[in-house]
């Protein structure tokens, strides 16, 4: 059955937990996209031009998705604020300066030996706040200059997929919840060892942070007319840390950034990779409808649903080794059981976050099966 | 309950000031180091037991590992006196995060609990090739081998060193184990792996398994 809706109007509905015409498919994977058309990953990181043209080839060849992802990744990776993607904060690694061009970026985060912030730097952070961090160790000048042209040019192609395709941008913004950039300025072996020495300074420390997550995230949004930011919270999930410090340490602030966000008339991805399963009930506090909940496999998506099918929409969460190593059988299995369990009343945006090895014909079965069993 | 008993719920019960005050006091009181290493042995077993039932999490586990190593290094000259520097090993693992990938988080806390559970440990860190992988397990003469990785692009530097163990006759001598929160049983089947885990503690109890130790 042909879609009855533009790809707004389709994920507006799932958004606000409505019915559209049908679930929505909306595969993450920049790197994906590159390999397609036989472009390196620091082709695609370093121009939003080309990461840009790779998407829109895999966005035809798919017949059609219903997010765009609009080469942000320039912008988080040269971010001047702190980020947790930012190589003026961190010692990523990027194609094409310490790894092969074709490598994807690697974090060396330095968990427990040597981390970039030491014990001492809370009582830092408190007086100085983040900033201190911002490094020239891994980026200079130049890349000041890559981001100031880069900037437009990501509005630029929000725009064209917003307007000419009627494709909402999948994120063109981002904040980070203070607990996980925390976690990675101190090693996360580290930031697990402090939460229990030093309760009340780190909460004292992730409310200073907090502040200036959010003016940095609404400026930079602000910036490049972002209508969705994304808000990623990795490291406050039941891999990590257990319920009680969740509720503690990392659901305050994530509150009040979903808070700001959602105020400032942002859409949020919410994007929680990682074991959450636990913590579902808590993400009730987020604002109603006010974006989507990436849940990668490691989260039950079905528990998801009949938790949080009132108050937020789903997106995800088929594992990504399934597209490199799976079969066509098994991905339709797979996506058959997410629509089974999660599409009723709508709320649910099929995804996968592809690695650059997935095959066309694997991540193809996801798009079409969606759009065809996915149909109300 | 006696000091040794008390000394084990300290470590459940993450006290750490007051499990490395009886650590001392224990040595002090001149009881055996071995003695005083089979109450924290105990209460690691415990915190692990507690782990698998997801009444602790990973915070918890580090949290325990970290006393049992800073406890360790208050009892490590007298536990020296009392063995003569022969700590029984119950089996040598070398273990890295392979070649172009550099997470280190859950291979770091699978070495910490692998020594606290009395392997020797080689660590070779991250980014590590076939070639090193296998000119340590030679020089170490390895029982098994730990290949970590959260990128699916790391499946190909595993799949190498796999091979490479078998081109160099050594794979058959060795246990082969895969650990990473995205690994499954399509990452096992496409390396040739003995397992897989997800799971610091699940993989050392996997190790204890391989070289029957209780």
């Amino acid at each position: 059955m042909a879609d009855t809706m533009t790809a707004i109007q389709r994920v507006d509905k799932h958004i606000n937990l409505e019915e559209p015409d049908r679930v929505g498919i909306a595969p993450m994977g920049e790197f994906y996209y590159a390999q397609m058309m036989d472009m390196t990953i620091e082709e695609i990181l370093m121009s939003p031009w080309r990461a840009d043209e790779a998407f829109e080839y895999g966005y035809k060849k798919h017949g059609g998705l219903d997010m765009a992802e609009v080469a942000f990744l320039l912008a988080m990776y040269l971010s001047p604020t702190p980020d947790i993607f930012s190589t003026f904060y961190f010692d990523w690694h990027l194609p094409g300066r310490e790894r092969d061009p074709n490598d994807i970026p690697n974090l060396n985060e330095r968990a427990r030996e040597n981390p970039l912030m030491t014990e001492e730097d809370y009582d830092l952070i408190l007086k100085h706040g983040l900033h201190r961090f911002f490094s020239f160790r891994r980026a200079g000048m130049a890349d000041m200059g890559l981001l100031g042209a880069a900037l437009p040019q990501t509005a630029e192609i929000a725009r064209k997929w917003w307007e000419q395709y009627e494709v909402p941008t999948m994120i063109d913004g981002a904040m980070n919840a203070p607990f996980t950039l925390l976690s990675q300025l101190r090693g996360s072996t580290n930031f697990m060892l402090d939460l229990r020495r030093y309760p009340d300074k780190v909460l004292e420390v992730l409310d200073v942070v907090c502040d200036g997550v959010i003016a940095a995230g609404l400026a930079l949004a602000e910036l490049v007319q972002a209508r969705t930011i994304i808000l990623g919270a990795v490291r406050g999930s039941a891999d990590f840390i257990s319920p009680k410090m969740f509720e503690k340490f990392c659901l305050p602030y994530l509150v009040r950034c979903a808070h700001a966000a959602s105020a400032a008339g942002l859409r949020v991805q919410y994007h929680f990779d990682t074991n959450w399963t636990p913590m579902l009930e808590y993400f009730k506090e987020l604002p109603p409808k006010s974006g989507y909940l990436h849940l990668d496999e490691r989260t039950d998506i079905i528990q998801a649903k009949k938790v949080l099918g009132d108050h937020l929409c789903l997106f995800g969460n088929l594992k990504p080794s399934l597209f490199a190593l799976g079969t066509v059988e098994e991905v339709e299995r797979e996506v058959k059981t997410i629509i089974d369990g999660c599409a009723a009343g709508g709320g649910l945006i099929v995804s996968a976050e592809l690695t650059a090895d997935s095959k066309f014909e694997l991540v193809d079965k996801m798009v079409q099966t969606t759009k065809t069993y996915g149909v109300y | 309950m006696t000091k040794f008993e008390s000394l084990t719920e300290s470590l459940v019960d993450m006290e750490e000031q007051q499990a490395l005050e009886t650590v001392q006091s224990l040595l002090d009181a001149g009881e055996s180091a071995q003695a005083i290493l089979g109450a924290l042995s105990e209460g690691m077993n415990l915190v692990g037991s507690r782990y698998s039932s997801q009444e602790y999490f990973l915070a918890d586990l580090v949290f325990a590992a970290e006393i049992f190593k800073q406890s360790m290094e208050i009892l490590g000259p007298a536990l020296e006196a009392e063995t003569g520097g022969e700590r029984e090993v119950c089996g040598k693992i070398v273990v890295g995060t392979v070649e172009g990938d550099l997470h280190d988080i859950g291979k770091n806390i699978f070495v910490a609990l692998a020594r606290n559970a009395g392997f020797a440990v080689n660590d070779l860190g991250i980014d590590v090739s076939p070639a090193t992988f296998i000119e340590q397990v030679k020089r170490d003469r390895a029982n098994i081998v730990g290949m970590s990785g959260i990128l699916t692009m790391s499946v190909d530097p595993m799949m190498r060193t796999v091979e490479a163990l078998e081109e160099a006759g050594l794979r058959d001598e060795v246990l082969v184990l895969l650990g990473g929160l995205p690994v499954d049983d399509r990452w096992q089947g496409a390396v040739g792996s003995d397992g897989y885990t997800d799971n610091a503690y699940e993989g050392v109890q996997m190790c204890k398994a391989f070289m029957e130790v209780a």
